[in-house]
């Protein structure tokens, strides 16, 4: 189906539900009416509540819900609506406490009733789930711990909330309201169980294993992948899978964006930079090793971009996805043209450059070229320096007769002045298309 | 700049969860068709028995374990006929008063189940007063009404939950 109405019914069917029950509830209570305010408060309570519920089905990387959107979207989403559901149901005790100053005593543990405490202890795991989000770089916080502690915190706000709900409330007092709500929660929360069990048992019946791990550049490194028994993982060039090692159920997983040519289902290839416990340990990934894969994810693809020609502008680790998409490319005897911009700090942290080099000198892509930009340029470079800002973008992008779709994918703050530069040089951001790939 | 659409997609989406919370709140805050109260008897002035704070106070403090599940009907007829023969019993009075205030604990004994009631000494006197009255409200005949003077002096006194516990007037046999 058109994946633009797929998209479509997807949000009416999230509007929906977002809203649906704090209004069903407030239409169908038994309890005798309060004034607005109090009523208000409960009502962002209930509806704070619904929302987090709702992030257990987004984040679970339903294909059928994330494709019309890509996941990066999702997820990014997903990042900045939590912290607006955490702040509805932070309002909910603060309008109470407002009206009524006394009621603040019940936020002491030692006060209030087992109601009170676990809506408490419900607050407090929401906003620990959105401070460690927000600061897990600055506290240092490896990946693997954050994703373990956002999961066991979002699952204990869940169940104090409902605690909450079922003690405290006025609302849900009637055995039936409150068992619809409980089946809504579980319903909700369905996904973290498919995620746990039903995927890895998936992942489990298509397994890879490591062929070799090379260093491609100072702190990049790839990994190639084959099937063991199946035909391989069918992508399109661009896109990214979460990748386990070792074991099909391990908690530990991390999203890496393929390298290798989509036409080339049968041996896959992985960019992986380091910048986490996991990452840095790959170089001592042994052959033969074990790898389960989960995907593909991800909208940021040629295949779904239709375009005369691209401009690719890379950051970083965000060179490869790229790769992926000039080797398809080259495979597939597409001849577009495309210009690439890679910037780097130095020299040596531009990785694959032996890949686009030997791209751009073959003579079946003559529409190829590469441009690369140093930040601390070597002795002797002829190339760009400096970062990739309006003045060079203005000298690099090509005058022509055709419109080609720009790509960008990089750290952040890359992205975000890449795309200020292009739209104050009159690019019309339809044109734009953009990856983020630090998830958190 | 899918990005750019996703902020604005959350904007969007923040202002309609408000919005539908202000709905939800101004579907249950307007006034009530008919008031499920039981009607004031005659020469009784509401105001003195303080009901409707007392009502606020029994929706936010003590419904959500005590609320009867029938609609119109706040308060359980149970409760009703308890808070009366404990109000009329010797020392009844005093006990109610502490047991809203400090709770009341004690374990279980033979003949007797495990007894529990949490402190809601953050309600006001008025409401105090106007919760208890709200449970005598069927009383016949009337017991004198509580006023918001015979909650303050208890608070000079704190109790402890067992010592509250030990003091409820046992059933007259």
């Amino acid at each position: 189906m058109n994946r633009f109405l797929v998209g479509a019914a997807w949000i009416a069917i999230y509007v929906a539900l977002a809203t649906a029950p704090a209004l069903l509830l407030a239409r169908l209570s038994p309890a005798p009416p309060r004034d607005f305010w109090t009523e208000f408060s409960v009502a962002l309570g209930f509806i704070g509540f619904v929302q987090i519920l709702i992030q257990f089905v987004l984040v679970a990387r339903f294909r059928a819900i994330t494709a019309p959107y890509g996941i990066d979207i999702i997820l990014y989403y997903h990042r900045q609506i939590g912290m607006v559901a955490t702040l509805a149901v932070l309002t909910h005790p603060v309008i109470l406490i407002a009206r009524r100053p006394a009621a603040a005593a019940l936020l002491n543990p030692l006060a209030g009733t087992w109601g009170t405490r676990a809506g408490v202890a419900a607050l407090l795991a929401l906003l620990l789930v959105v401070g460690l989000s927000i600061f897990r770089r600055r506290l240092r916080i490896g990946y693997e711990a954050w994703r373990l502690s956002h999961a066991l915190l979002a699952f204990a706000a869940v169940a104090g909330s409902l605690i909450h709900i079922a003690r405290t409330g006025v609302h849900v007092t009637a055995p039936a309201v409150l068992a619809a709500w409980v089946a809504l929660t579980c319903v909700l929360l369905t996904p973290l169980g498919y995620n746990r069990l039903i995927r890895p048992m998936l992942a489990a019946r298509r397994p890879y294993r490591v062929a070799r791990v090379e260093r491609v550049a100072d702190d990049f490194w790839t990994l190639h992948a084959e099937p063991v028994g199946h035909r391989g993982l069918a992508f399109e060039p661009g896109q990214f899978v979460w990748l386990r090692l070792h074991h099909p159920y391990s908690i530990d997983e991390h999203p890496f964006s393929i390298l290798s040519s989509s036409q080339r289902p049968g041996h896959v290839e992985f960019g992986i930079k380091e910048v986490g416990d996991f990452t840095r340990a790959v170089g001592d990934i042994a052959p033969g090793a074990a790898v389960y894969l989960e995907g593909p994810h991800g909208a940021f693809t040629t295949d779904r971009i239709p375009s005369a020609g691209y401009i690719f502008i890379a950051g970083g680790a965000g060179i490869v996805p790229f790769i992926s998409m000039l080797r398809t490319m080259a495979d597939r005897g597409d001849r577009r043209p495309v210009l690439l911009i890679y910037s780097g700090r130095t020299e040596d942290s531009l990785a694959y450059r032996d890949h686009l080099d030997r791209l751009a000198a073959q003579s079946d892509r003559p529409a190829f070229e590469v441009v690369y930009v140093l930040e601390q340029p070597p002795p002797g470079w002829t190339g760009p320096t400096g970062r990739p800002d309006t003045a060079l973008l203005r000298d690099l992008l090509p005058r022509e007769g055709i419109t080609r779709d720009i790509l960008i994918c990089g750290p952040d703050a890359m992205i975000a002045a890449v795309e200020r530069s292009l739209l104050e040089l009159g690019v019309p951001a339809s044109r734009l298309h953009t990856e983020r790939f630090e998830l958190v | 700049m899918r990005h750019v659409y996703t902020n604005r997609v959350v904007v969007l989406m923040t202002v309609l969860l408000l919005a539908a919370a202000a709905l939800a709140a101004w579907l249950r805050s307007r006034p009530p068709a008919p008031s499920p109260a039981p009607a004031p008897r005659a020469g009784a002035p509401t105001d003195d028995r303080h009901l409707e704070a007392g009502r606020q106070a029994w929706v936010r403090a003590c419904a959500g374990c005590h609320a009867s599940g029938e609609p119109g009907r706040p308060v359980p007829s149970r409760l009703s006929r308890q808070t009366e023969q404990l109000a009329a019993a010797e020392g009844g009075r005093a006990y109610l008063v502490d047991l809203m205030l400090y709770g009341a604990s004690a374990p279980a004994e033979p003949g007797a189940r495990r007894f529990r009631h949490p402190p809601f000494d953050t309600l006001t006197d008025a409401e105090i007063a106007g919760v208890l009255n709200l449970l005598l409200a069927a009383a016949e005949p009337a017991p004198p009404p509580f006023a918001p003077a015979d909650i303050t002096p208890a608070r000079a006194t704190p109790r402890t939950r067992e010592d509250v516990a030990a003091s409820r007037p046992r059933p007259a046999d």
